[in-house]
C-alpha cells in the first residue's frame, strides 16, 4: 500500500512537474527540476498515503467476498490514482501560496486549473496504478476469497442488474459482483429491466454416479443440449422486471412452462415455441415446471419428476442482501433437490403413460449430483478449486444464503452439521425473525431460503485447529441416503467448509 | 461426465477417511460431566405381537441394554466428555444439533470412525432438546437402536426449557421411531458399499415411543402422562424415525416454544405438528380441565404421505391443587430395558492388526463379535495413505496465504 502511495506521489508529481515546467512556471529560489520534483513529490507523499488509505478503506467496506482478486486490485489501483490526483491537485494552491509560484503563460481559472491539474495527475497516475495493479495480481494470483461462495448479492440495484440479466446452467457464478469493477456500473440507470430467456425442452440419457444412464427430460438453454451435471437453468430477475420466456418443445409430446400463481404457458405442441411474458414476482425463490401429467396433488407431477423443472429467483428491488446478526450475506447458492426414477425414465422413453402412484426413485441429487459428487462438486474455475456452485466455503462471519428448492416427490430433512441455519423465507413468505434450525423440513415443491451464518461452531471446547473444517449437510430422511439400496452413493448430500 | 463408474463412487465402501482404534482427543480438558457409551448388539425386545426383535445400542456402566440408549442430561456451559467404546466394530457418536469441531462431530468422512475408544469433547452453548446417534452406516445403525436423547438444561438445572424460559412440572422425552424387522436381520456394514442391500425399502411394522410399541404406549408408565390441571407438561419431541411424523394433541392446549435446541422467537399454539426426521420440538401443554386425552402420532410415508402407522398414548388430567412453587419437576422416566439375548457369532476379523500404524491398541471388551467385520482390506489403506498425507500437507498452506492477504 505504501509502495503504491510512493509510486503515485513521485510518478504523478513527475507528470505535474514536467507540465508546469514546460509551461514555464516558476517558484522563488527554484531548485533544479529533478530535485524540485523529488521535493514536491515528498511533500505530496503524506497526502498520497492518506488518499491511498482512504481508497483502501472505502473498498474494504464494500469488498465482496467470492470475487476475483483482479477486479478489486484494479479498483483499488484506479481509485487510489484518482484520490491521489485529486488530493494533490487540491493541495496545489496551498503549495503555490507557500512557495510563491508564478505560473508560466496564461494562468487558467482557479477551478479549471484545479481540474486540469487533477486530470494531469490522473493521466500520470493511472498507468502507474495499472502497472502496480498488475504486479499485485501477479504476486497474489489467488482470489481474495476463492474459498468463499461464488455469488454475491446486490450491493446496489444498478451494480448488479447486468449480472442478474444473465441466465445459465453455471448458476450463481454469473452473479458475482466485484465492488471495484462495479464502479462504472453504478452510473447505469436503475430502470425496470427486461429479462429474456430461451428454453428448450430436450431429452436424453443422464449418467448417474454408478454409471447407470437414466432417460430424462430437461429444460436447457440450447437446442439439443442436456445437462449431465448441474441444476438446470436458473432464471434471475429483479422483482418487477419483465421476464420474457420462449420455450421450444423439441419433443414428440406436449409440454408446458408454469410457475404457480405467476405464469402458465399451457400445452406447447411438439415442435412449437411458446412465448410467455410475466412480471418477476415478489422477491423470493420460485420453482418453474412442466405442469402436464400432473395429478390433483402437484407433488406427483410426472413431467416435473422426469426432469422438467428449474428455479426462478426474484431479487429485491432495493438490492440489499439479507443479513445475519448484522452481517450481510456475501455469497448465494441455489440447491435444487431432485429425485430420479430410472423406471419412469424408461416409460417416458417408450412414450408410455405413467402411473403417478409408482414413483420409485433410486437417486437423490442436489444440483444434479449425489454422493461424493455432491460433496465434492467440480470447481467452476480450475484456478479456484473452492469455487463451486453448491458447497459454500468461507471464513468465520461470511454468511451465505442458500435457496433450497425441493423438486422431488419426497419429504426431506436437510440437516446441517456445524451451524444451525436461519430459515428466513418459506415458499415466498418472509419470516420476520427467522427460525434457527439444524433440520429443515422440505416437503415436495417447497422453497426455503436459509442463511448459513458461518459462525465459529458454538460448542467447540478446545482451541481450533489451523485447517479448514468440513461439515456435512445431509438429508435425515435416511432412505434418501440409502437410495439404491446402499448408503450414500446415490444419496442426497452436500456440505460446507469453514476456515476457523 | 464419464458414464463409467467413477473412482470415488463407492462413497462409504472404500472410505478415504480413517478408522482409528484409539484416536486422541485434541485439546483435552477436565470434564464437568462424563458419560460412558459402550456398544451392545444383543438387545432383544418382545413386540406386542410376540415377535422378538434384535436391537443394538449404547449402554453405560449400569444401564444395561435399553431402547433408546440412555439419556444424557447436561447443563448449558458444562464441559462434556462422552467416552465411546465400540469394542468390536467401528461406530461413532454424532451429538445431533451440538456444534463441535469435526473431530468431535462423529462423522466418518469428515474425521474418523472409532474402533476401541474415543472421548468426544464439547461444551453445549444452547439449552434444549438434542439427541445422539451413531453416524456409521447411519440408516441401518439408527434403525437398530443406536440413538438416545441428549437434554441440555439451563445452568441452574431442570425446571425450565431454557434460561428465562417457561417452567414445567412434568417432563416427557418422546423419541418416536418405527421398526422394520427385516432390517434387524442385517449385518453391520450392509449396503455400505453402495450395493443394493435393500436399504431403500422400509416397511415399518411397529411404531414406538421410547422403545414401547403401540398399543402398549397407551398404558406404559414410561410414556403415558398423569398430571393435574394447572400443571405444565413439557413434551420434548424427537423424530427418531425416517418418515415425517404428525402429532395430534387431542384437544390439549399446546404451545410450541422451541425447536432444534433454540427457543422460538414467535412461540405458537398448535393442534397438530409435523416433524421431519431428526427434528425436535419442545411443546408445553397446560391442561385446564380434568379428563382423559389421547395424543396420537401419525407416521406418514416419506413419498406418498399415506399414514402407515399410528402411536397413541394417554394424558390423564386430574383435578388438584396447583403445583407448589419450588417443587422439582417430574422428569422423564427414561428408556425401555431390553433383554440380553445371545451374542451374535464372533466375526472373522477385527480392527486388531488390520493396520500396523493406525491400530496400536488391541481390541478388548466383550465377546460379542461385531455383526459385520470391520472392513479393512489389506491393500487399500496402504494405497490410500500417501494420498491422505498429500491432502493434509496442502491444507495448512492455504490459511497462510490467506492470512498474508488479509493483512494487506
Amino acid at each position: 500500500m505504501l509502495g503504491l502511495a510512493l509510486a503515485l506521489a513521485y510518478g504523478g508529481g513527475l507528470a505535474l512537474n514536467v507540465v508546469h515546467t514546460a509551461e514555464g512556471g516558476h517558484e522563488r529560489n527554484e531548485p533544479p527540476w529533478v530535485l524540485h520534483w523529488f521535493l514536491d513529490a515528498s511533500l505530496a507523499l503524506p497526502v498520497a498515503v492518506m488518499a491511498v488509505l482512504a481508497s483502501s478503506a472505502l473498498l474494504r467496506l464494500r469488498r465482496p467476498v467470492g470475487a476475483d482478486f483482479r477486479r478489486p486490485a484494479a479498483a483499488f489501483a484506479g481509485l487510489s490514482a484518482l484520490t491521489v490526483s485529486v488530493s494533490v491537485a487540491l493541495s496545489a494552491p496551498l503549495h503555490a501560496a507557500a512557495f510563491g509560484v508564478r505560473h508560466g503563460g496564461e494562468e487558467p481559472g482557479f477551478i479549471a486549473h484545479l481540474l486540469r491539474d487533477a486530470a494531469l495527475g490522473l493521466a500520470g497516475n493511472l498507468p502507474i496504478a495499472a502497472v502496480f495493479c498488475s504486479i499485485l495480481v501477479l504476486i497474489r494470483p489467488r482470489p481474495i476469497a476463492a474459498r468463499a461462495a461464488p455469488a454475491v448479492p446486490p450491493t446496489s440495484r444498478a451494480a448488479t442488474r447486468r449480472d442478474f440479466l444473465k441466465v445459465g446452467g453455471a448458476g450463481m457464478a454469473v452473479a458475482t459482483v466485484a465492488a471495484g469493477a462495479g464502479l462504472a456500473r453504478l452510473a447505469e440507470p436503475a430502470e425496470a429491466g427486461q429479462v429474456d430467456v430461451a428454453l428448450w425442452v430436450n431429452q436424453g440419457d443422464v449418467a448417474m454416479i454408478d454409471g447407470v444412464k437414466v432417460f430424462r427430460w430437461q429444460f436447457t438453454d440450447a437446442p439439443g443440449k442436456l445437462d449431465q451435471d448441474g441444476r438446470g437453468v436458473v432464471i434471475s430477475a429483479v422483482a418487477g422486471d419483465t421476464v420474457a420466456v420462449a420455450v421450444t418443445n423439441t419433443l414428440d409430446e406436449p409440454h408446458s412452462f408454469a410457475i404457480d400463481g405467476v405464469v402458465d404457458s399451457g400445452p406447447i405442441a411438439p415442435g412449437q415455441t411458446a412465448r410467455v411474458s410475466f412480471e418477476a414476482p415478489a422477491p423470493g425463490t420460485y420453482l418453474y415446471r412442466d405442469r402436464l401429467n400432473e395429478p390433483a396433488n402437484p407433488w406427483f407431477g410426472a413431467n416435473r419428476l422426469l426432469g422438467l423443472y428449474g428455479v426462478l429467483i426474484s431479487h429485491p428491488t432495493d438490492g440489499k442482501p439479507s443479513s445475519f446478526e448484522g452481517r450481510p450475506v456475501v455469497a448465494e447458492f441455489v440447491w435444487v433437490m431432485s429425485s430420479i426414477c430410472p423406471a419412469w425414465g424408461e416409460q417416458a422413453r417408450a412414450n408410455r403413460a405413467i402411473d403417478t402412484r409408482t414413483f420409485d426413485p433410486r437417486y437423490f441429487t442436489i444440483n444434479g449430483r449425489s454422493g461424493t459428487r455432491a460433496v465434492h462438486p467440480p470447481p467452476l474455475d480450475p484456478a479456484h478449486p473452492h469455487l463451486n456452485d453448491t458447497v459454500p466455503h468461507g471464513r468465520v462471519g461470511e454468511t451465505a444464503l442458500i435457496r433450497m428448492v425441493n423438486a422431488t416427490a419426497s419429504t426431506h430433512a436437510a440437516h446441517f452439521h456445524g451451524n444451525h441455519v436461519r430459515v428466513i423465507a418459506v415458499n415466498g413468505l418472509a419470516l420476520p425473525h427467522g427460525i434457527d434450525k439444524d433440520v429443515v423440513l422440505m416437503e415436495p415443491m417447497d422453497r426455503k431460503d436459509v442463511l448459513l451464518p458461518f459462525e465459529f461452531p458454538l460448542d467447540v471446547a478446545a482451541p481450533p485447529q489451523d485447517e479448514p473444517w468440513h461439515f456435512p449437510m445431509h438429508c435425515h430422511s435416511e432412505l434418501s441416503q440409502s437410495a439404491g439400496g446402499g448408503l450414500y452413493p446415490s444419496g442426497m448430500l452436500s456440505g460446507w467448509v469453514i476456515e476457523p | 461426465m464419464s458414464p463409467a463408474l467413477p473412482d470415488d463412487a463407492g462413497y462409504g465402501c472404500r472410505p478415504d477417511w480413517p478408522q482409528l482404534s484409539n484416536p486422541e482427543t485434541h485439546g483435552r480438558l477436565e470434564p464437568d460431566v462424563r458419560f460412558l457409551r459402550k456398544v451392545f448388539n444383543n438387545g432383544d425386545l418382545v413386540m406386542p405381537d410376540g415377535e422378538t426383535v434384535r436391537f443394538w445400542g449404547f449402554e453405560d456402566e449400569t444401564s444395561g441394554p435399553t431402547l433408546p440408549s440412555p439419556t444424557m442430561r447436561v447443563r448449558r456451559g458444562q464441559l462434556v466428555h462422552v467416552v465411546l467404546r465400540p469394542s468390536t466394530s467401528v461406530h461413532t457418536i454424532h451429538h445431533h444439533g451440538i456444534e463441535p469441531d469435526p473431530r468431535n462431530d462423529g462423522v466418518g468422512h469428515t474425521s474418523f470412525e472409532v474402533g476401541s475408544e474415543y472421548t468426544y469433547q464439547f461444551r453445549p452453548s444452547r439449552a434444549g432438546t438434542f439427541f445422539y446417534h451413531c453416524h456409521v452406516n447411519t440408516a441401518l445403525h439408527v434403525q437398530m437402536g443406536m440413538y438416545g436423547a441428549l437434554i441440555v438444561d439451563p445452568p441452574e438445572g431442570p425446571g425450565r426449557v431454557f434460561e428465562g424460559g417457561p417452567r414445567y412440572d412434568v417432563e416427557r422425552v418422546w423419541a418416536t421411531s418405527m421398526v422394520d424387522p427385516r432390517w434387524h436381520e442385517m449385518s453391520h456394514g450392509a449396503g455400505l458399499c453402495g450395493g443394493d442391500a435393500g436399504l431403500n425399502r422400509f416397511d415399518p411394522k411397529y411404531f414406538m415411543i421410547n422403545g414401547v410399541a403401540h398399543p402398549q404406549t397407551r398404558t406404559s408408565e414410561r410414556v403415558k402422562i398423569d398430571a393435574r390441571a394447572g400443571q405444565t407438561i413439557l413434551l420434548r419431541l424427537v423424530n427418531a424415525g425416517y418418515f415425517p411424523q404428525r402429532y395430534r394433541f387431542g384437544g390439549l392446549p399446546t404451545e410450541v416454544v422451541a425447536s432444534d435446541g433454540v427457543p422460538l422467537v414467535d412461540p405458537f399454539a398448535a393442534d397438530s405438528l409435523l416433524l421431519a426426521p431428526a427434528e425436535r420440538y419442545d411443546c408445553l401443554i397446560r391442561p385446564t380441565r380434568a379428563g382423559k386425552f389421547t395424543i396420537a402420532v401419525e407416521f406418514e410415508d416419506w413419498i406418498y404421505r399415506d399414514v402407515v402407522g399410528v402411536v397413541e398414548t394417554t394424558v390423564t388430567v386430574a383435578e388438584g391443587p396447583p403445583p407448589e412453587p419450588g417443587t422439582p419437576p417430574e422428569l422423564d422416566p427414561g428408556p425401555t430395558p431390553l433383554n440380553q439375548g445371545d451374542a451374535p457369532s464372533p466375526s472373522a476379523s477385527s480392527l486388531e492388526g488390520a493396520s500396523g500404524t493406525e491400530a496400536p491398541g488391541a481390541v478388548t471388551g466383550s465377546s460379542h463379535g461385531p455383526a459385520h467385520p470391520v472392513r479393512r482390506p489389506a491393500k487399500k489403506p496402504k494405497k490410500k495413505k500417501p494420498k491422505k498425507k498429500k491432502a493434509r500437507k496442502k491444507a495448512p498452506r492455504k490459511p497462510r496465504r490467506r492470512r498474508g492477504r488479509g493483512r494487506r
